[in-house]
């Protein structure tokens, strides 16, 4: 069996969340069945600016395709089409219109699918929302799998999203939430599909010691992993964080992991460690408290499932479904819809080491059963027998 | 669940929050936070009402007592409410019934009179203000224009003086 995984991005450098999910999915996939991948040249999401040399590359035994962005997206144009869309009755080419905006624009890449489809028997793609997906499953439909890794985002309620997730021949959703949300949203309860998620696999042997000591922290933390971003509400969160050190009175430090496009506060509180690598991240997350995800659109969050691989709690945004659902479902974490929870929350947490490690402990266990690479690779072979058998 | 498995954490500030460690419920944790967080709020409002002024009818120690008798007043009260005119009608005579009416509306009247007076009050205290902050604004015109002014002889003594230490050093 051979499998082409459709995705906007792909490289080791990438560390957007779908592009991630992609890449780890493929390279455990790649045990059982040939596997490709098709993407575009581009590095940053914003613009979709060729950047990987054209042709094939490989990257961790995995073949890869790079097809040229014709055009690149202009951010100012495509935020006037997006608001429009948003705020206006509109037709379905308005919506056709966004999507070519929204990118990446690469008719190659189509071209391609258009040509070897017979080389294929399934083509995978990521994220729903992006020009490749929507005209790829139009071009396939019948060999499509899709994995939406839709988020509640407004564009998610435009028709032609509504039409596209009626068409694949199966859906893989990363959360229940996310199945829900697809499934009231366009009513295609009837295409297969399941809650697959990722396998989360944390290394051992780290020590954060020397690194904290050269970040000039001391004492306990607790810790931020991602962008650094008002969409992903980390400006309420210094709000939040800075008011709490302003009532009560704690030693406790942030620590913000990741680039940022938000100015940081300077508070002698609060760190900011940048982009590190992936054992300085274990390790740091290792020697915190406790993580704090802000977020209020996760269609997964990755980094809440390493914490619990590593045995911490999670204080998570309430107002982001997932969140909310992956902290009842695994009893690893509390949530917070307004500061009097944040604070509440985050006193409990810090007052009662017995609590973390339970919730911790909880948060493993719940790792343990359902985001294991053997119970993931198992749901993505599953769902391909299916399909075979049909 | 036996006892021994049950932990009871006290946090500064709150009522005490049960947490079974063996058995962890964050859904009954999370309501246990924001029940706790409702009646705080509503504890600090009751205290806003009484630092306003409005003082208990009770002395402390006999705080309970009283708040167990208003209760029971008060359901007494409601549940009559419908009967009131019937009650009135029955016991008061007609006479005693338009005095206490009249009470009522003289005490109305000296209440709308109250907030009209006061309202005349900030009314006017609006209007001063506003003739003040104008005064202010024309005032500040002026220095800036001295202040232009100023600036500009500055300058004129400034070139002068140059000319002249010309003059002089040639």
């Amino acid at each position: 069996m051979k499998i082409a995984f459709v995705v906007q991005r792909y490289g080791l450098e990438i560390s957007g969340g779908a592009e991630l999910h992609c890449r780890w999915i493929a390279e455990h996939m790649k045990k059982y069945c040939d596997v490709e991948v098709l993407t575009t040249r581009a590095f940053d999401y914003i613009t979709w600016k060729n950047y990987y040399p054209r042709g094939e590359d490989i990257i961790n035994g995995i073949p890869v395709k790079r097809f040229s962005v014709k055009r690149a997206r202009n951010p100012r144009k495509f935020g006037r089409i997006q608001d429009y869309i948003l705020k206006n009755e509109h037709l379905e080419k308005d919506e056709l219109k966004w999507l070519k905006e929204e990118g990446p624009f690469s008719p190659a890449l189509l071209k391609y699918i258009k040509r070897h489809e017979d080389d294929y028997d399934y083509f995978i793609f990521y994220c729903c929302r992006y020009y490749h997906s929507y005209w790829g499953i139009n071009t396939v439909p019948n060999k499509s799998i899709l994995v939406p890794t839709a988020e509640h985002d407004p564009v998610i309620h435009l028709k032609i999203f509504k039409d596209l997730l009626k068409k694949p021949r199966a859906i893989i959703y990363l959360t229940e939430e996310e199945k829900k949300m697809i499934n009231s949203l366009s009513q295609n309860q009837n295409i297969p599909g399941d809650v697959v998620g990722v396998g989360i696999e944390a290394p051992s042997n780290f020590s954060a010691g020397e690194f904290l000591q050269r970040q000039g922290i001391k004492g306990d933390y607790i810790i931020y992993v991602g962008r650094i971003d008002e969409n992903k509400g980390c400006d309420k969160l210094f709000d939040y964080f800075l008011k709490f050190k302003r009532e009560k009175t704690s030693d406790i430090s942030l620590a913000l992991v990741g680039s940022t496009v938000l100015k940081i506060p300077s508070h002698p509180d609060i760190f900011h460690l940048g982009f590190i690598s992936e054992k300085e991240k274990f390790s740091v997350l290792d020697s915190a408290l406790l993580l704090v995800m802000p977020s209020f659109y996760e269609s997964l969050s990755i980094v809440t499932l390493e914490a619990w691989a590593l045995g911490k709690p999670v204080l998570a945004n309430a107002r982001c479904d997932v969140l909310k659902g992956q902290c009842l479902r695994s009893n690893a974490g509390l949530y917070y819809e307004n500061y009097e929870e944040f604070k509440s929350a985050l006193e409990i947490l810090l007052s009662s080491s017995s609590l973390r490690k339970t919730m911790g402990d909880n948060g493993r266990q719940y790792l343990n059963k359902n985001y294991t690479w053997e119970i993931v690779e198992n749901k993505f072979l599953s769902i391909l027998d299916r399909l075979e058998q049909e | 669940m036996p006892e021994k498995n049950r932990e009871v954490e006290a946090f500064e500030g709150f009522e005490e929050i049960s947490i079974d460690y063996e058995n962890i419920d964050v859904a009954d944790i999370m309501s246990q936070i924001k029940r706790k967080i409702s009646s705080q709020q509503k504890s600090s409002l009751q205290g806003e009402y009484f630092d306003r002024g409005e003082s208990s009818l009770y002395p402390p120690e006999f705080e309970a007592v009283g708040e167990a008798r208003s209760k029971i007043i008060n359901l007494l009260l409601r549940i009559m409410r419908p009967l009131t005119p019937l009650i009135k009608l029955l016991t008061l005579p007609v006479y005693q019934e338009l005095a206490e009416t009249r009470r009522n509306l003289t005490k109305t009247t000296e209440r709308t009179q109250r907030t009209k007076e006061y309202t005349k009050l900030l009314h006017s205290l609006t209007h001063n203000i506003i003739v003040e902050l104008t005064k202010l604004k024309i005032e500040e015109e002026n220095l800036k224009v001295k202040t232009r002014i100023i600036e500009k002889d500055l300058e004129l003594l400034q070139k002068r003086e140059k000319a002249l230490e010309e003059k002089v050093f040639k």
